[in-house]
């Protein structure tokens, strides 16, 4: 009887998760905040270490693309890049994304690689010309 | 046995991290060169084939956001805009499918082993490019 009532409270809930759709702005992936929160957040290494990797090729790739942008658009196009000034360390970089992820709980829905890029440019006193 | 697995993944990716230089205006490659991703990517142990896939779904997070902001910059500027339609801006395909995105590297990486002393970074960026190269001048 007991074991029924496990069963039938299981189906339940499988019903109830299938019926529901999920918003996409509310599944935790590791391309927004949400997910890249929960990582970071997390006590497992292997997490942590996910969403280092993650956000490390993320600012390798706005970095690098700098220099095929500025080839196509000219100067102009510095304003809206992000510039990481000489000598930051990787583990500056880590806790700045972290902490901006701590401080804004309201903007955890929106594309990690926007919230990191604002993250960086909000601690390096960079302008943001084209917002997140 | 998977003991020796965590130690030996944590001393590879620890490795990985102190080696490159901090300075990343200069070096922006993290990761290393091709052949670093390549080994990772062919890993036999599954959390390091995970970092290296992870590190390009960011680099091309990264490469295709410039993009976006390239092109909200060409919106709000018809004199940008004209330079920007000349040129060649890497769009993902939207919903974007990382498996196949990983996969295009992976497959530049096999198809090109004399680019791989290049930085990763660079590599990913060709590959991507290859597959889901750009806005091309419409007058072209």
């Amino acid at each position: 009887m007991k074991l029924n009532g496990i069963v039938l409270s299981t189906f339940s809930l499988i019903v109830n998760l299938y019926a529901v759709e999920i918003p996409e702005e509310e599944k935790w992936t590791i391309q927004n905040g949400k997910g890249l929160f929960h990582l970071l957040a997390d006590t497992s290494w292997i997490s942590n270490i996910v969403a280092e990797a993650y956000i490390l090729g993320t600012v390798d790739g706005i970095i690098n693309r700098k220099v095929a942008l500025r080839a196509l658009c000219g100067n102009t196009v510095d304003k809206a890049l992000l510039t990481i000034p000489m000598g930051f360390k990787i583990e500056q970089i880590l806790s700045i994304v972290h902490q901006f992820l701590k401080d804004n709980p309201k903007d955890l829905y929106k594309p990690s690689v926007a919230l990191i890029r604002q993250s960086l440019l909000r601690a390096t006193g960079q302008y943001d010309i084209a917002g997140y | 046995m998977k003991i020796n697995g965590i130690v030996l993944s944590s001393i590879i990716i620890t490795n990985i991290l102190t080696a490159v230089p901090n300075d990343i205006e200069k070096e922006s490659r993290w990761i290393g060169s091709g052949e670093v991703l390549m080994e990772m990517l062919q890993h036999p142990d599954a959390n390091i084939n995970m970092f290296g896939n992870v590190y390009i779904r960011g680099v091309a997070s990264g490469l295709s956001y410039n993009s976006f902001i390239v092109n909200w910059m060409a919106e709000a500027s018809p004199e940008f805009q004209n330079r920007v339609k000349r040129g060649l801006l890497l769009k993902l395909p939207d919903p974007v499918d990382w498996s196949e995105v990983t996969n295009v590297v992976y497959q530049f990486l096999l198809n090109n082993p004399e680019t791989l002393e290049l930085p990763s970074v660079l590599l990913i960026e060709n590959a991507l490019h290859e597959v889901y190269g750009g806005i091309q001048d419409e007058d072209e």
